[in-house]
């Protein structure tokens, strides 16, 4: 409901406890978005105004700053080699030498965890731009066009929608095979219908606002008219869902890896480094600890991060 | 009041009820033939021959080629082949899995119960701790419902697994008071469905206390109030009713949510279900099976959906118009 | 004996900064009924909740004696308010819509005041229900407590939110704008309603932005401004010698027959509140600007428009009134060309406007513009004040200006001979506008820039001149430059009104359609608004079509009138015949029910 963003956020998408009293035949019975990208963004979107829990941004921005260094240039944090094992010193605990200890084959944590960075983010920024790209392009469209073409479209998203986003993307990975490029392919492909259904239903709030009307009367040609008025608010809420879609795809990697399916052994990425790590945590907890840390810092980062982008908007289309 | 509960009773039909009713029950059905339509159609449409691809990474036998011909139809029309596999699913026949030799029905059901039981369990921890949180936190001081709004953005960036090997390291191994894995009864249970029940309860527990609030603060509330009303009795007889409504909207993602994510927990704790099943299904490319997990659960999601979606009209009257 | 007896009543939001009351003493003996009279932030509305103690949450609310029933109220804990609370005083809202749980039955929310107070045993609840709905004059009950809020007319809703209020007998009801969304027939309804109440020994406190509603039913009226009482005594006297100064002017703001033809907001000086007249208007008869004939609109297979015809000549208002669905917003659609008629015609400056294709009808757009009721709305929410009201006058849109001083008619005749063989209009030039400052700038930036529909805006010199062209407007509409800058958001509802007036302005329409324009406004801005429009339409000669449920809004601004109802128009012509002579039964109805203000008008 409501959307506001759904609306939820719908956002936006204001609305559906709307009285539907009001609705005249003509319109849309109403919009109702019920699935969000990605669990994080549920919520807030769901409430409608919800923000949830908020904080100073201070410590998230940071953190994603060092993460994307991390990420970018692993080479400035840490000097270590992740690959570079020393049976000897296997598990061996946090210490001057190794800060975040070393795991079963003795490789050094802090630096696997560094450029496990680039890994995790990379895959779910670049899951968010497939997700995101396609799923606003076609929810544009779908907005836009005529009601049969919009019908059948909906319909689309609908039923893509009722496969779990998980076994979608095991099964687009049971085609192509594990591997970073397929995890990317299959958690865009996943999460394409959460972003098609959520700017459909902004474009059709926008299409249908006052102030679109009110641009007609000022005798702008229809395609002025989307270009400056409809398009820009359409995508308004675009940064506040993809960033929160990437913490939502940072898990969904993490679920991938984790069960073997992401970028194969021994490259260091936090879900594999877990899903290896499990198996020690009785003697070395720091080696489930530190990747597991990054992960959850880096989605509660993106999702303050998002939640506050999202007031800015909600507050400017207030 | 109870005369007036009874003819509303008897009134079904003339209340509105059976429109809507009818409608989302043919479009439950109509978004499941899609479903499998598109299931169907992503199979064929997979580059390379359909025939490999069904192989997988079992055997490859000229016999083995033939049966999965002869039972796909594939050596016939493309519309005698889709007609083929639609009948098949409405008699319940899921095909067959060609690398582990065995009927992919019988495979399933062999494995559901427990991830079922899973499923069910976490849904009944999400739901009871998502109500606890928000009963006892919406409108209250501020820093308690700052610190349910902390623990919830917690729960949820968190990922399952590490929420269960983390559960694992302190009731299991240091307490010592679960199982580590394997299902040994209920109390096996436990630690896997709060795993996957944690992320549930910190999603609905935000958006239930979000309603909760936002109903707290309409006009009507205020009229309640007025009428000298406890702040207890209108939570439970007005707002929690508002509250409910975005939150059964989630329900089709929740049951998402649990098939996905019960794969993984159950892997975490070794648990036997459709998580070990689905997992060596996808390693193994056993494109039948996999594919009949997820038809399977594109099923819950509708029945699910469908049902949450009736959920809506016993609770939303405005809803309850038939054009 | 008095219910309620209050002094020095202080109400603060803390954390928000606010003092909402400051300082009022009020009493209210039984079976008496005081109104309090305010605009919006006046503090009238929580005052009377916190009669109840129902302030909000973070009010402090303090008090030099705070006497309810007898009882001292700056002791109550919760549960003494609670008790007090629908069986000492019941709250009636202003939209039932919204103030009654739509997820519940009216019956059921009537019942709960049964059983929070154990009022009748719980077998008996049922029948009482049912026999509150009646005393409040709710035709068949029994179904009627089975439906929801949403199933019910606005008159009933309202009807069922009083038995709420009223089921536990309380001797004080405590009335919140209870009228404020209705039309004026239901309003007369739910009036009557009350002061019958109030007739059985039952103390009443309205709280209204609305004079004239609370002047049938109060015997004494409170004006609030600030969070301070500014005048108080008796209605009779406090409507026919006002003491305040701001009474005077709330008073003088209220438009009517009588203020025709003059400012609404005057001066209060002296003790008399000075009408100053208005500029001149002149209505040019030779030829209309806008001729609709048998226009007809469906949405789906209800008619929502059936058969209205009607003219706007240049420099003319025609009001249009009627209640709630009664069609003449879509009237307003249909003449600004958002929506086609399923039958019918409306010309523009004689050439068709309705029919045609949105091709043609583009260019000639900027003659014909609107202003609406909420501004926020129609307001691009990315914009500034500056870039909202440059847009007409940017590119694509519509030219500006022209060497013969009338903008949108040469934009017109450049777009025809551009587009297709369109025969020039004759009309268009045969209203000769004012030559005002304004179209000095226009024609400076016309021959400066030479824009077309096809060039859109773009060169960094005429930039400037469409900044002086803003500020210039904005200037007319009695808006600082430096609004320009600004967020409409940041802005109150008169000023986005204003904002709204200038960017109609914009483009110096023929025909500009109003329609709720100033619903929305406290009296005061409501006068302030209305008089600017009148200013412009007297400068500019515009045709100005005024779409209103308020009949006095109406009287003031129309030279005709239509009257409809049900998509019909059941009357029309001059507004001083229709509103004193009328000959529908539905006009008369109408006229009626309008809450009459004593005039302060000596």
């Amino acid at each position: 409901m409501l959307v506001t963003f759904v609306a939820p956020v719908v956002f936006v998408l204001e609305g559906a406890g709307g009285v539907a009293v009001a609705v005249p035949p003509e319109e849309e019975p109403m919009t109702t978005i019920t699935e969000v990208p990605g669990v994080a963004a549920v919520a807030p979107a769901a409430a409608g105004r919800g923000y949830g829990f908020s904080a100073p941004l201070v410590a998230p921005l940071l953190f994603l700053a060092v993460a994307a260094v991390a990420a970018v240039a692993p080479g400035v944090l840490t000097g270590v080699d992740p690959l570079a094992a020393d049976p000897l010193h296997a598990l061996a605990g946090p210490s001057a030498q190794h800060w975040f200890g070393t795991d079963h084959l003795g490789r050094d944590v802090l630096s696997r965890v560094v450029h496990g960075a680039g890994h995790s983010l990379s895959i779910g920024a670049a899951a968010v731009l497939l997700a995101a790209g396609v799923g606003t392009l076609l929810g544009v469209l779908a907005g836009l066009s005529p009601r049969y073409l919009d019908e059948l479209l909906s319909r689309l998203f609908d039923v893509v929608a009722t496969f779990p986003e998980l076994l979608l993307a095991l099964l687009v990975i049971a085609i192509t095979g594990p591997g970073t490029g397929n995890v990317i392919l299959a958690i865009g492909i996943a999460q394409i219908p959460n972003y098609a259904r959520v700017i459909r239903a902004q474009t059709f709030v926008v299409r249908r606002s006052g102030y679109v009307e009110q641009a007609v009367t000022f005798g702008l040609a229809r395609p002025v008219l989307i270009a400056r008025h409809v398009l820009p608010n359409v995508l308004g809420p675009l940064p506040v869902l993809a960033t929160i879609g990437m913490g939502t795809a940072i898990i969904a990697t993490s679920g991938l890896s984790f069960l073997g399916m992401g970028p194969q052994p021994p490259s260091p990425e936090w879900g594999s480094m877990l899903s290896e790590a499990r198996n020690y945590l009785r003697v070395a907890w720091w080696t489930v600890f530190f990747p597991g840390l990054s992960v959850t810092l880096t989605v509660i980062s993106l999702t303050l991060v998002g939640r506050r982008l999202q007031r800015r908007f909600e507050g400017r289309n207030r | 009041m109870s005369t007036l509960t009874l003819t509303r009773r008897r009134g079904l039909a003339a209340a509105g009820w059976l429109g809507p009713v009818v409608r989302r029950l043919g479009a439950g059905v109509a978004v499941l033939w899609a479903a499998a339509t598109a299931a169907y159609l992503a199979l064929m449409l997979v580059p390379g021959d359909t025939v490999d691809v069904l192989v997988g990474d079992g055997l490859d036998t000229p016999e083995r080629r033939a049966q999965i011909i002869a039972e796909w139809g594939l050596d016939r029309s493309p519309l005698q082949q889709y007609g083929d596999y639609l009948l098949r699913l409405l008699q319940g026949d899921l095909g067959h899995s060609y690398i582990l030799q065995r009927g992919v029905g019988e495979i399933l059901s062999s494995q559901i119960l427990p991830t079922v039981q899973l499923a069910l369990t976490a849904a009944l921890f999400g739901v009871v701790l998502a109500l606890l949180l928000a009963l006892s936190t919406a409108g209250r001081r501020s820093w308690l419902g700052g610190l349910a709004g902390l623990s919830e953005l917690v729960v949820v960036s968190v990922p399952p697994f590490l929420i269960g090997i983390l559960l694992l390291a302190v009731f299991s191994f240091t307490l010592g008071w679960f199982p580590v894995s394997g299902d040994r009864g209920l109390v096996s249970l436990v630690l896997p469905g709060l795993a996957l029940g944690l992320q549930i309860a910190g999603v609905l527990g935000q958006v239930l206390r979000e309603g909760l609030e936002r109903a707290l603060e309409e006009p009507f509330a205020v009229t309640a109030r007025s009428r000298g009303i406890t702040e207890w009795r209108l939570v439970a007889r007005h707002a929690l009713r508002h509250a409910l409504l975005p939150a059964v909207t989630l329900t089709g993602w929740f049951t998402g949510y649990l098939l996905g994510g019960a794969i993984i927990v159950e892997a975490v704790f070794g648990r036997p279900g459709l998580g070990q099943v689905t997992v060596n299904a996808v390693t193994g490319k056993d494109m039948p099976l996999v594919m009949a997990v997820v038809l399977i659960s594109a099923l819950a999601y509708v029945t699910v959906s469908t049902i949450v979606d009736l959920a809506y009209l016993a609770i939303d009257p405005r809803l309850r118009r038939s054009r | 004996m008095s219910l309620i007896d209050v002094e020095d009543l202080r109400v603060g939001f803390p954390k928000a900064g606010v003092r909402a009351v400051r300082g009022v003493s009020l009493s209210i003996a039984a079976g008496e009924c005081v109104a309090i009279v305010g605009e919006s932030g006046s503090g009238k509305s929580v005052t009377a909740r916190s009669l109840v103690g129902l302030a909000g949450p973070g009010a402090e609310v303090t008090a030099s004696r705070f006497e309810v029933n007898d009882r001292d109220a700056l002791r109550f804990g919760a549960r003494d308010w609670r008790r007090l609370r629908g069986r000492f005083a019941g709250l009636v809202l202003q939209d039932a819509l919204t103030s009654l749980d739509p997820l519940r039955t009216v019956g059921d929310e009537i019942a709960e005041v049964l059983t929070i107070h154990d009022v009748v045993p719980r077998a008996a609840r049922g029948e009482r229900v049912i026999e509150l709905l009646e005393a409040v004059g709710v035709p068949e009950p029994e179904v009627r407590a089975r439906q929801y809020a949403h199933q019910l007319s606005g008159g009933l809703r309202q009807r069922a939110l009083i038995a709420s209020a009223i089921a536990a007998s309380p001797p004080l009801i405590i009335a919140d704008e209870p009228t404020t969304a209705l039309d004026v027939t239901v309003q007369a309804q739910i009036l009557r309603l009350l002061a019958a109440r109030k007739d059985e020994g039952t103390a009443l406190l309205m709280i209204s932005h609305d004079l004239a509603v609370v002047s049938a039913v109060a015997d004494r009226v409170l004006v609030m401004k600030d969070g301070v009482i500014v005048e108080e005594g008796p209605t009779g006297r406090v409507l026919s010698a006002p003491r305040h100064d701001y009474t005077k002017l709330l008073l003088a703001a209220v438009p009517s027959a009588a203020s025709r033809g003059t400012r609404l907001s005057a001066i209060a000086a002296g003790g008399i509140a000075l009408r100053t007249p208005l500029p001149e208007r002149t209505v040019d008869r030779t030829a209309p600007v806008l001729e609709v004939s048998g226009l007809s609109a469906a949405y789906g297979s209800r008619t929502v428009v059936d058969d209205v015809s009607f003219e706007v000549h240049p420099g003319e208002t025609l009001g249009i009134v009627g209640e709630s669905g009664s069609g003449k917003t879509t009237v307003a659609r249909l003449v600004l060309g958002l929506l086609e008629p399923a039958s019918g015609e409306v010309r523009l400056g004689g050439e068709p406007w309705s029919g045609i294709r949105e091709r043609r009808r583009r260019s000639r757009r900027s003659r014909i513009q609107v202003i609406s009721q909420n501004p926020l709305d129609s307001f691009d929410p990315r914009y500034t004040v500056g870039r909202l009201v440059a847009e007409p006058l940017r590119g694509s849109s519509s030219g500006n200006g022209s060497s013969r001083g009338g903008s949108s008619g040469d934009d017109f005749l450049r777009d025809v001979s551009s587009e297709s063989g369109f025969p020039r209009s004759v009309s268009s030039e045969s209203f000769p506008r004012s030559v005002s400052p304004e179209s000095e700038v226009a024609r400076g930036l016309s021959s400066e820039s030479g824009f077309s529909r096809a060039a859109p805006f773009r060169r960094g010199s005429s930039r400037g001149v469409l900044a002086d062209r803003v500020a210039e407007l904005l200037h007319r509409v009695g808006l600082p430059a430096d609004v320009a800058g600004r967020h409409p958001r940041r802005l109150s509802g008169g000023q986005r009104q204003r904002v709204a007036i200038a960017r109609a302005l914009a483009t110096r329409p023929d025909v500009l359609v109003c329609d709720e324009p100033v619903s929305a406004l406290d009296v005061s801005i409501q006068a302030q608004v209305l008089d600017l429009l009148a200013e412009i339409q007297a400068a500019y000669g515009t045709a100005l079509i005024f779409i209103s449920h308020d009949l006095g809004v109406v009287h003031h601004v129309a030279d005709r009138v239509l009257v409809m109802r049900g998509g019909q128009v059941v009357e029309e012509g001059h507004v001083d015949e229709v509103f004193f002579l009328p000959r529908h039964d539905y006009t008369r109805e109408l006229l009626g029910a309008v809450p009459k203000l004593v005039s302060a008008e000596p």
